[in-house]
């Protein structure tokens, strides 16, 4: 690494690495990992020192490459949703540039392919994941085959529910409370209807698919490597979040629990 | 006896089949998929060995997470992908739904007792589960290589020289 990097390089290379952190962090991924890779591609370009500050909605970078001068840039993050696969991709890509040092062209497109690729609104398989979540755990916690079947037709209901309205949502703790009131009646609903028997497993299937139990472990997590602002953070949002949803289940069974 | 194990065989096949349902969510690697199933078949067997045993209610959901935060662990250093992807699919039937839904019922019957038993039940549950997690993740934060290697301004070691 004895050239010296310009200027516009430096500023260039810290823009990849920032897309890549920004798309791991908004894929679910640790804040050690998020500094760790974005401080090892720093070091790969141009050596120096890295300051790396990220908790769950900001990043922000300062670099000073040897024989630089230093560059600042931040990113705000809004809104996230887990997606391992993706993370996982980030991960390898990160390690592939380490290794390897490709041009800055060719990082943007990679990260680009990553997150953009599955562009489809509508995926089979995740569909398949709300119903086996929502019957199986209906069934789990005791409830009979009509239960599981029903618990599948709100599993249905609620991955509709979330493809349509969860991107223009910011504030996940209101957008818990009213998917859930939603789920809530949907379950009433289906026993009223004669499709389903107890509305309690019911309920309890589709409460399992939208309890934050990723985000407490996260926030585990991030509380152990160190990063105890990001873990309080996390941690705040899956209690809130718990609360909003026992909340919007009371709010359905208040409204329209005389139907069962 | 018989009926017993049936009806345990029963809840385990559920819990398989909603974590596979949950891998699909989170986008699991379908390469990965069985031993993703493989944890959550694992520590719901732990739980119910525990349940048998007539063991406290921490120590019923203590244990299988540590067992589950274990296997998550090895696996990922023997699949090389990241712990969160076992960790969460073999917690996940050890989540306290039914509780929290109990708990939210008794509050709208207007049941005081029976709501702060429940809720206090969902709590111990769900610390149960933080503990069994943080204690072997512990151990396996002080052995892995996978520390932050950084450089700082005005370093001691450096003015030596």
């Amino acid at each position: 690494m004895g050239e010296k990097l310009s200027r516009e390089d430096a500023e260039l290379a810290l823009e990849c690495a920032l897309d890549i952190g920004e798309s791991m962090l908004r894929t679910g991924a640790e804040i050690l990992r998020v500094e760790n890779t974005i401080m090892r591609i720093c070091r790969t370009y141009g050596d120096g020192i890295v300051d790396v500050f990220t908790i769950l909605s900001l990043i922000i970078v300062s670099w000073h490459p040897d024989g630089g001068r230093n560059i600042t840039q931040s990113r705000r993050i809004y809104s996230y949703a887990t997606d391992l696969e993706k993370l996982e991709e980030l991960n390898a890509l990160s390690r592939y540039i380490c290794e390897n040092k490709p041009s800055y062209a060719k990082i943007k497109d990679s990260v680009h392919e990553i997150m953009c690729r599955r562009k489809k609104r509508f995926s089979k398989s995740r569909l398949a994941g709300y119903v086996l979540v929502a019957s199986a755990f209906a069934v789990f916690f005791g409830g009979n085959l009509r239960d599981g079947v029903a618990a599948g037709l709100v599993g249905i209901v609620l991955y509709l529910w979330d493809m349509l309205f969860a991107k223009g949502s910011k504030n996940r703790v209101v957008y818990s409370l009213i998917i859930s009131t939603a789920a809530g009646i949907a379950c009433i609903l289906s026993v009223a209807a004669g499709i389903g028997v107890n509305t309690d497993k019911i309920m309890i299937g589709s409460i399992m698919l939208l309890i934050p139990g990723i985000n407490l472990m996260n926030s585990l997590r991030d509380m152990m490597s160190g990063d105890i602002i990001t873990g309080i953070l996390r941690l705040a949002e899956a209690l809130m979040m718990a609360v909003a949803i026992a909340a919007g289940f009371g709010l359905a069974i208040m409204a329209f629990g005389g139907l069962c | 006896m018989g009926g017993f194990l049936q009806e345990y065989a029963k809840m385990i096949i559920a819990a398989i089949i909603g974590t596979f349902g949950y891998s699909q969510l989170f986008g699991v690697k379908r390469n990965r998929l069985s031993y993703a199933c493989l944890g959550g078949a694992l520590s719901i067997t732990v739980y119910f060995v525990c349940v048998h045993m007539g063991l406290s209610l921490l120590m019923q959901n203590m244990i299988p997470a540590v067992v589950a935060t274990l296997y998550a662990e090895l696996m990922a250093r023997y699949a090389k992908a990241p712990a969160t992807v076992f960790l969460m699919t073999s917690i996940i039937p050890l989540t306290p739904g039914s509780r929290l839904y109990y708990t939210m019922r008794a509050i709208v019957d207007g049941n005081r007792t029976q709501a702060n038993e429940y809720g206090r039940e969902t709590l111990v549950i769900a610390l149960g589960i933080a503990l069994g997690i943080v204690l072997v993740s512990l151990i396996f934060h002080q052995i892995s290589r996978k520390k932050l290697s950084y450089r700082i301004r005005f370093d001691e070691d450096e003015r030596r020289d």
